[in-house]
């Protein structure tokens, strides 16, 4: 027979396990680059603090399109376009194969990645390019030219820096 | 009693231990399930990306494409999903329309592109149809069939994946196009990618009244045929977005030396979509 006190510290100790699982449950992370957490649920409200993609916050409460979490000790509001229930993940850890598919020329596609998303249903374009109606047909050639294009990250920054400094 | 009310609370606390998985093991499942449907996602994309440029043709200029991209980039990079790549490019077409296919493959036409008169008038534009692909419209409307069964799996696998079994990808890609040049997204959708779409282009540092501006002229024109078969009414649009602005104080503070060098870039780009027009 257990004592009191043992009783109170199993009842403890199941508490802290259901709040841990609801903490869980709660976690949301930021996916944009930079965003703030305003002081209201308004764009124009003041910032609290800035957010990094990656920074996971506690969801507190829900209004509209705006979230109330709470961050490093402080709460306030995110609008959750910026939010995701996973943590980010960005293209090229999650996607090598993708990015081999990319590379590879229109005749060359039955890559890993093809491959592994007919395995889920996603049956490969042979089948579209048999169906025979002129205007239907796929241009590849064009697809491949969209992929192909490529702008420096460097450049991308430094075009958006350009409106932000205000000068060329 | 007392003996099985502790075998009962006992038996709980072990439950609830074992049922929270490890936060590593989440990771790796979630990790694992974003992948799969980023492959699903961009395997249907770039099939309806190819199939639009059959259709409408490629506007192959490659300043207008380089500005395109420049504007487009800018915000997804700042409000993107992160792990796709978003790719821009003009369709040959004086339809005046923008499309989003699953994966980040983004159309304008050039029609649509004639029709703006600011930087900041693409870059709302583009941030919708950004909007549409962070959102998943498409990929929800048309998602491939979950279930498959180990035997179709694995007839899959040893067939290469060209296997006549389950759903097939022209079946889906079909589908998808149906939605973007007939039936639409629906109002709903179309309402809310309006919605986070000025709002990313806020976040990115344009000017959000500008999606405004330019569904007014094109509702002015007159030609409003080819945007409204598959999107709302242009003056609902422009109700809600006015709505949505001042419950959310969406405002920008236009300097005017920034003004200055959007309207220089703008400049060039218009120069170079009308000197090869």
């Amino acid at each position: 027979m257990l004592p009191n006190r043992s009783k109170a510290i199993f009842c403890g100790l199941l508490l802290c396990l259901a709040v841990a699982r609801v903490e869980a449950a709660t976690s949301l992370w930021v996916q944009a680059v930079q965003v703030d957490l305003r002081g209201e649920p308004q764009m124009s409200a003041g910032s609290v603090m800035h957010l990094k993609r990656g920074d996971e916050v506690a969801l507190l409460a829900t209004q509209g399109l705006w979230l109330k979490v709470a961050v490093h000790g402080k709460a306030g509001w995110l609008s959750k376009i910026f939010l995701s229930d996973h943590p980010p993940i960005g293209s090229a850890e999650l996607s090598k194969e993708v990015k081999v598919s990319m590379e590879k020329t229109t005749r060359r596609r039955s890559s890993s990645y093809a491959v592994s998303a007919s395995t889920r249903g996603l049956q490969a374009d042979r089948s579209i390019s048999r169906r025979g109606e002129e205007n239907q047909r796929p241009d590849y050639r064009s697809l491949e030219k969209m992929e192909k294009f490529k702008l420096d990250s460097r450049l991308i920054s430094r075009f958006a820096a350009e409106a932000r400094e205000g000068s060329l | 009693m007392k003996i099985l009310f502790w075998i009962f609370l006992s038996s709980f606390i072990l439950f609830c231990s074992c049922s929270s998985e490890p936060k590593h093991a989440d990771e790796e499942a979630n990790k694992s399930s974003l992948k799969q449907n980023t492959e699903d996602e961009v395997t249907i994309g770039r099939e309806m990306a190819a199939r639009l440029f059959a259709r409408f043709g490629n506007y192959e200029n490659t300043k207008a494409i380089q500005y395109v991209n420049f504007v487009g980039r800018t915000i997804a990079d700042q409000v993107g999903r992160p792990e796709l790549v978003y790719r821009f490019a003009i369709l040959d077409t004086a339809d005046e329309n923008g499309y989003a296919c699953p994966g980040g493959y983004i159309f304008v036409t050039r029609g649509l592109l004639s029709k703006l008169r600011t930087e900041d008038e693409l870059a709302t534009v583009l941030a919708h149809e950004i909007a549409h692909v962070n959102a998943k419209h498409m990929y929800q409307t048309i998602q491939a069939k979950k279930k498959i069964t180990w035997t179709e799996t694995l007839a899959r696998l040893f067939t290469h994946g060209y296997g006549d079994l389950g759903a097939s990808l022209s079946m889906i890609v079909d589908q998808g196009l149906n939605v973007l040049l007939n039936s639409g997204y629906g109002m709903e959708k179309e309402f809310e990618a309006d919605k986070m779409g000025i709002t990313f282009a806020a976040a990115a540092g344009y000017d959000p009244k500008a999606l405004t501006a330019a569904l007014a002229r094109i509702s002015k024109s007159g030609e409003t045929q080819v945007l409204e078969k598959t999107h709302p009414p242009l003056q609902q649009r422009l109700n809600n977005l006015s709505r949505y602005s001042s419950e959310n104080a969406l405002e920008h503070g236009l300097i005017p030396l920034r003004a200055e060098v959007l309207k220089k870039r703008f400049a060039k780009f218009k120069l170079a979509l009308d000197g090869s027009a």
